[in-house]
């Protein structure tokens, strides 16, 4: 609201400018020596201006350029409805609007007749500025752009909603550790909020002017600071060429990046993190193409997937998102439009993929917004898209809104935007979501007896608008050695347990040894942490759909293979007090027998133990049998009798207290030890 | 209601003196009866100058001399009844039914002392009694479903009232207490019905209000407000239907008008706490948080007991980015008992 406030005193202060300047200046003005007969010299130099901005404006559509050369020409003779509507166009054509309305406006007064156009572009600005009601009015009578006019009406009637409906959410300049007088845009995150990847479009060392008056895009980073403050963001030299680049998607866990290039009609570039550095970014083999454009990209959760966003042809208009998947070669082929739900004749752009794994967000011109591009999700369940929704205001204005990041827990958001009070052209900006409507109960009192003062009083609750949070786990680790605690370089497999599909590899990164895994809900997961040289390290995750969202941080200690090390095997199961293995199991025993035959000089033991349920007997009894159903599981795959043996604990060897259910189902384990190597 | 009752055993005895009156002229009075009615008259014309005692004395001996002598029981059980002595009352009902061949006013007086008692059980059977004496006595079926609706017993009170009606076609009153009990089962088309026949016989205030109440329960917070809007016209001082006419305008985001109509309830009736409550939700929805906050202070201030001014005060420090006011305000609501705002602590406060 604080921003539309701001939108309508810029709205009144510019009426109240123009109505001064209505009256103290007169009718059109043409650039003719009848008009400036003292002014010779001058009319020609701003005759001259004109027709170099006219060529810039009509044939290169270097609005910059010509706006230039336009300016000039108005500080002779500002009082040309040509001028002045061309003026407005170029401001309009370079997304400042609000500094070109002041123009249409003047154009208007100087000749209300001069172009048909002008009337649609007054809705446009009225629209702009909130003023949907007078906006329709515009566009009801504009007698041009009748298509255009009808789906900007609409796009009135669906502010009026929006504005009704306001999200709760406070907006905030990231700052100028991030933003400076230039323009910065396409925030990127990790799925845990705290490194941000930006393309700016400010100078510094060897940075060039691109042909629109511009320093050339670069990309930066920032990494969030323990007081939540982002820090200075620094040039990433790694990912920056001479020309445009700019961020365009990240992995979750920050290790692989997307970046776009002015290559071939605009191309997708990705590279992937080693000594903590991006390597040399390489063209996405399978989804560029030479005669289209390609552009933003986004990961799935599980890194399998690209969606990305490209004008080739077939599509359903302009740019449409699409998705692209990893094939076994490790390449992306399988290339799927998203499909008419998704988009529209109009632009889809900047799409994101949250690490729910099923919650996509872009920008669109062609879905019912409020104007200009706006930001939507749509959630793929059941085998398809559901209807894009509307992010809301005021994260969507009647402008721009794009390149709309979340973190995993659904509650900050990035986007930029050149709304007023920012440091410079476009600025990033930080959106914290309140979530739904916190509740509010009123009073209302009824004498409902007649002969009766005995009030009858109601409570009632304002209705609230019920937003679920995202469902997944956020596993965030860092693998290190056991005894140096030093970080190691890991492989990090996940694995659907309900069917033992591999569903993504992983890997830690290679300097600090941390990762970050997103675990949406409704799997039974394994996750897998194998590094050279130590025992592998495994963990159960097993979400059910209702597991909400939580955030879980782990040092995972690998332990070297050596004689006396033991593991345990988290994803071993068993049938209810019984030894017979589950099917869930098999991965974990797979990666037992490969352990084996990779260390071929190793004998370990195989240790069952229990909870203290039961008695003694029966306890050492099933450990034992539990311990021989793995070791026959090893010897039938071919690990030979004598380099396995089975032992039952029983409750002997606890590693939690049994006094808790999540303590006696730690116990209920099995281990692996080396005794000989 | 005592006014009323008062008002009815004027009534009745007036009706019940002039019946007395009637059968003076053809009964031949004997001398003992004769000193009956003497001393009767003497206890009306005490009775008249409110010398209750003395109009006892003279009632007593009235009946001491004629115990058959109904008209002096029930003017004794009215003097019983308005000195608040109900035991009293409902004993000389009792002998006055013995006496009286008119029974059913009486058996309608004592149903009423048994539920002015909330003795409902009691109060039920005379009424029965009177039903039984009288199958036209609509106040008895009337007060039935008085009794039925405090017992939450809607579908008896509305065959109550259906029959008041049939008895008495123009008594709005059932016609609003009707729509009432239709209300409270949710047949709010019906209830509207009948609130808006009671209008047709009555224009009051309060059934303009109940009809704007259910009109709230079915959304149509434009019509609720035309409504409450009657009812103010008909009663300025009507500040219920201020209050409520605010939350139907908050439901229509009209929260100026809201914020208006609440400061006028409140001017009529500073300490209806309703009112500054609901004021406050509207200043919280028109961005008005510093001013939200002060209507909450004030009813912290009054009530530190009551949860939900917590909740909202915390909802409100919320927007002004005051977390830890806020964490502290939900804090207080969980711990008296609001259960959302435990959710709140828990989401908005622990990280």
């Amino acid at each position: 609201m604080h921003k539309f406030c701001n939108m309508m005193k810029k709205f009144i202060y510019t009426i109240c400018f123009l109505f001064f300047v209505c009256i103290s200046y007169g009718q059109n003005k043409e650039f003719t020596k009848i008009a400036f007969p003292d002014n010779t010299k001058e009319l020609r130099a701003a005759q001259s201006n004109i027709k170099k901005g006219k060529k810039a404006f009509e044939k290169y559509a270097d609005y910059r350029e010509a706006m230039k050369y336009f300016l000039k020409a108005n500080d002779f003779n500002p009082k040309n409805a040509e001028l002045n509507y061309k003026i407005f166009l170029c401001y309009y054509e370079l997304y400042m609007p609000e500094n070109g309305f002041s123009y249409l406006e003047q154009a208007i007064m100087l000749d209300s007749n001069y172009h048909p156009d002008m009337l649609f572009y007054r809705g446009v600005m009225n629209q702009y500025y909130y003023k949907f009601d007078t906006a329709i009015y515009y566009f009801t009578i504009a007698k041009t752009m009748k298509n255009k006019a009808i789906k900007h009406i609409n796009e009135c009637h669906t502010g009026k909603l929006m504005l009704e409906n306001e999200v709760r959410c406070f907006i905030d300049n990231v700052g100028e550790n991030v933003n400076s007088e230039e323009d910065e845009y396409n925030p990127i995150i990790t799925a845990d909020g705290t490194t941000l990847y930006f393309t700016s479009r400010r100078g510094g060392k060897n940075i060039d002017y691109a042909p629109d008056g511009k320093y050339y895009e670069n990309i930066y980073v920032s990494e969030l600071n323990p007081n939540k403050q982002w820090d200075k963001a620094e040039f990433v030299k790694e990912l920056n060429s001479e020309t445009h680049d700019a961020v365009q998607g990240l992995s979750h866990d920050g290790l692989k990046i997307v970046i776009y290039r002015n290559d071939n009609n605009g191309d997708l570039y990705e590279s992937k993190k080693r000594n903590n550095k991006f390597q040399n970014p390489k063209p996405i083999p399978g989804i560029n193409r030479t005669e289209s454009h390609e552009t933003s990209a986004a990961y799935s959760f599980d890194g399998k997937t690209i969606y990305f966003c490209s004008d080739r042809q077939g599509g359903y208009g302009k740019h449409d998102i699409y998705k692209a998947t990893l094939n076994k070669k490790g390449k992306f082929d399988k290339i799927e439009n998203l499909g008419s739900v998704i988009n529209t004749e109009e632009e889809e752009r900047c799409v994101f993929a949250h690490p729910d794994g099923k919650t996509i967000y872009f920008s669109s011109q062609g879905h019912d917004g409020m104007g200009g591009y706006d930001i939507y999700y749509s959630t793929f369940e059941n085998n398809q898209w559901s209807k894009p929704v509307n992010v809301g205001y005021p994260i969507n204005t009647p402008g721009d809104d794009i390149y709309f990041v979340i973190t995993a827990d659904g509650k900050i958001g990035y986007y930029a935007s050149n709304q007023s009070g920012g440091m410079g052209g476009k600025d990033i900006y930080l959106i914290t979501l309140l979530g739904p409507e916190k509740l509010f109960v009123y009073n209302t009192e009824d004498n409902l007896l007649a002969e009766s003062v005995k009030p009858f009083t109601e409570s009632k609750s304002i209705k609230t608008l019920d937003i679920e949070p995202p469902k997944l786990t956020l596993l965030k680790g860092t693998v290190v050695d056991e005894e140096t605690k030093t970080p190691i370089f890991a492989d990090i497999d996940l694995y659907n347990l309900e069917n033992n599909e591999l569903l993504a590899s992983f890997e830690s990164n290679d300097i600090t040894g941390k990762f970050l895994l997103s675990l949406p809900s409704g799997k039974n997961y394994s996750v897998n942490v194998k590094a050279q040289d130590y025992l592998f390290h495994s963990q159960n995750f097993n979400l059910p759909d209702s597991a909400g969202y939580q955030e879980i941080e782990q040092i995972i200690e690998l332990k070297k293979i050596e004689i006396g090390k033991e593991i345990v095997l988290n994803n071993i199961f068993f049938e209810f007090n019984k030894a017979t293995l589950l099917k869930e199991s098999i991965n974990e025993l797979e990666n037992v027998y490969k352990l084996l035959v990779d260390n071929p000089n190793i004998s370990v033991e195989i240790s069952g133990h229990t909870d203290n349920v039961g008695s003694a007997t029966y306890n050492n009894k099933l450990s034992l049998e539990r311990a021989n159903s793995v070791v026959k599981y090893l010897i039938d795959k071919g690990i030979a009798t004598e380099r396995l043996s089975a032992v039952g604990y029983g409750f002997d060897k606890p590693i939690a207290p049994n006094t808790s259910e999540e303590g006696r189902q730690k116990n209920r384990r099995t281990e692996f030890k080396i005794l000989e190597k | 209601m005592k006014k009323y009752i008062l008002i009815s055993l004027i009534t009745i005895f007036f009706i019940s003196f002039s019946n007395a009156q009637k059968k003076d002229s053809i009964i031949v009075i004997e001398s003992t009866e004769h000193r009956a009615e003497q001393l009767y008259n003497n206890a009306v014309k005490s009775y008249e100058e409110k010398a209750y005692t003395e109009a006892i004395n003279f009632l007593q001996l009235s009946i001491a001399e004629n115990q058959t002598f109904s008209d002096a029981y029930f003017l004794l059980a009215v003097i019983y009844s308005e000195n608040n002595n109900k035991q009293q009352a409902i004993k000389t009902l009792n002998d006055y039914i013995l006496q009286s061949e008119y029974k059913d006013t009486a058996y309608y007086l004592i149903a009423k002392i048994y539920y002015e008692d909330k003795q409902y059980d009691s109060a039920v059977v005379y009424l029965s009694n009177s039903i039984q004496n009288n199958p036209k006595y609509y106040q008895s079926y009337y007060l039935q479903s008085i009794i039925c609706f405090e017992k939450a017993q809607y579908e008896d009170a509305i065959l109550n009232l259906t029959k008041v009606i049939e008895i008495q076609p123009n008594f709005a009153h059932a016609f609003n207490d009707r729509g009432s009990a239709k209300r409270m089962l949710e047949k709010y088309d019906e209830a509207i019905d009948d609130y808006s026949m009671a209008i047709v016989i009555d224009k009051k205030a309060i059934y303009y209000n109940n009809r704007g109440s259910v009109k709230m329960k079915i959304e149509k917070y434009k019509e609720a407000i035309d409504d409450y809007s009657a009812a103010i016209v008909l009663d300025s001082n009507y500040f219920i239907a201020l209050n409520n006419r605010g939350v139907a305008k908050i439901e229509i985001k009209d929260y100026k008008g809201a914020i208006t109509d609440f400061t006028l309830c409140l001017e009529k009736q500073k300490d209806y706490y309703s009112a500054i409550s609901n004021r406050g939700i509207a200043y919280y929805k028109s961005k008005r948080y510093k001013e939200a906050i002060a209507d909450f202070d004030t009813l912290i201030a009054v009530n530190p007991s009551d949860g939900t001014s917590y909740l909202h005060r915390a909802n409100t420090k919320e927007m002004i980015r005051d977390k830890e006011g806020a964490c502290q305000d939900w804090q207080k609501a969980a711990d008296l008992g609001i259960d959302v705002a435990k959710n709140y602590v828990k989401n908005q406060c622990h990280q």
